[in-house]
């Protein structure tokens, strides 16, 4: 934009921001940020196509015969799996589902009740540390929980997520288990009933330089729940069209890109381009807008702006 | 224009202190921001807590290497229309980040100040300038920008 090249945003939702409006809960990023946003983007020039989806309501080779460059900033959405028995029993959600169910109920973009995922009156378990899980917690809270208990594997000072959230969901009364790693979702007739935990020590660090959680032997409990929340993480999500316009995935499923080292988060399609979540795996809000920005050096080089 | 702070030594006179919380009881009942806006005078006294310290931790932290030093000096001058222009020079949501950044992790993380006089409150001075600069009518400067064709 900045440059001179005009841009046209196609997006699946029916408002821009993606996770910052649909999975950040409002009480991190009040939703008239983003609406402002989406204002001053478009007096600016930018142009929004709300509620289209690319390979359905759009398709690729449309835009590829229409545009210069595509860039793709499609995120990751697949729900990591704790792998222990009891995730399918009724009670259980995975973060993402439950946080947008509340954004879209509060936004008024519910399109049926049974969507909604709510916990008043429940006792929650949130397992998970990061700022994921926080969300969890914190909402939970809000929608009336009788109790929100937060489950980590590791201790505190190795929380992935920042500092200030955990206190904001102390404060607001979270309870945290450190050290507890679940191994087994308990029901009784298909509805959680608890979640079984062991403790864990922290071990060697890993190649990461996070310390490594190792069970302690002998030290099974089982916390009362009838709600659980998984906040594990996102991998990648790639789409099923990927492969038909010569996009590479690398084989944990993230776009290649930077191939030739030509043009910055180029792909294996040279007219395509790609960045944040989907590129360098979930991260931060800050590092895809790092990616952003560069990925938009590298259309401006090819395009020889 | 406010008045130009220049102390020395406001790292050690007035502390690290972040926008007004709201009270955890009445927070837990709703589905809004829980902290208030900083005013210009407290955005201005914390800014001015920044010791420019020459090789700036925090800007070579910050993912987008926001010119975090520089955007403070302009809001304890009571630049606010500045900081913002500048603000966006290096991230296209500063008021976002502002909000949702872990700047414990990051810049804050690596503000000199932080060990021992608190860090300076870099992620509410962020949110504090792109919110107030839009409130004033600001917005970026698109009159010199050329027209390629390119979409």
């Amino acid at each position: 934009m900045r440059n001179g090249v005009t841009p046209v945003v196609f997006d699946r939702h029916p408002e821009i921001g993606g996770l910052l409006t649909f999975g950040i809960p409002e009480f991190k990023l009040d939703k008239d940020v983003m609406v402002r946003r989406r204002e001053i983007f478009t007096e600016m020039g930018v142009e929004f196509r709300l509620n289209t989806e690319v390979g359905k309501d759009i398709q690729m080779q449309k835009l590829l015969d229409e545009y210069d460059a595509v860039f793709l900033g499609m995120g990751t959405y697949t729900y990591m799996k704790g792998g222990f028995p009891g995730e399918d029993l009724e009670g259980v959600h995975d973060a993402l589902p439950f946080l947008i169910s509340n954004v879209n109920r509060c936004l008024g973009y519910e399109r049926s009740e049974e969507e909604y995922i709510g916990v008043a009156g429940k006792k929650v378990v949130v397992l998970g540390g990061g700022d994921t899980a926080m969300d969890c917690n914190r909402t939970s809270v809000r929608q009336g929980a009788e109790k929100v208990i937060c489950a980590y594997r590791r201790d505190e000072a190795n929380m992935p997520g920042s500092k200030r959230e955990v206190e904001n969901a102390r404060e607001e009364g979270v309870e945290f288990m450190f050290n507890r790693q679940p191994v087994e979702v308990v029901g009784e007739n298909g509805k959680v009933v608890g979640v079984k935990v062991v403790t864990t020590a922290l071990g060697e660090p890993d190649e990461n330089g996070r310390r490594r959680p190792e069970v302690v032997a002998g030290s099974e409990e089982v916390i009362d729940a009838d709600a659980v929340l998984v906040a594990f993480g996102f991998r990648p999500s790639p789409a099923p069209w990927f492969a038909d316009f010569g996009i590479d995935l690398e084989q944990d499923g993230r776009i290649t890109t930077s191939v030739n080292q030509q043009y910055a988060f180029q792909t294996s399609n040279p007219k395509v381009f790609a960045g944040g979540d989907m590129v360098r795996g979930s991260d931060l809000v800050v590092t895809a807008i790092d990616e952003g920005r560069k990925a938009a050096e590298g259309i401006l080089d090819y395009l020889e702006v | 224009m406010s008045e130009r702070l220049n102390n020395d030594f406001q790292f050690v006179e007035v502390d690290r202190k972040g926008p007004v919380k709201i009270a955890a009881a009445v927070r837990k009942q709703q589905f809004a921001e829980i902290y208030e806006p900083f005013q210009q005078k407290q955005a201005s006294e914390q800014a001015h807590r920044c010791l420019e310290c020459g090789n700036p931790y925090c800007e070579w932290k910050c993912p987008v290497h926001n010119y975090i030093p520089n955007w403070l000096k302009l809001v304890s001058e009571g630049n606010i229309i500045k900081a913002a222009e500048l603000s966006h020079q290096t991230n296209s949501l500063p008021e976002v980040c502002g909000r949702v950044c872990p700047q414990d992790r990051l810049c804050e993380g690596a503000c000199t100040l932080n060990d021992e006089f608190g860090a300076v409150t870099i992620g509410s001075v962020e949110k504090h300038i792109t919110d107030t600069a839009f409130a004033m009518g600001w917005r970026p400067d698109m009159s010199k920008v050329p027209e390629t064709y390119k979409r």
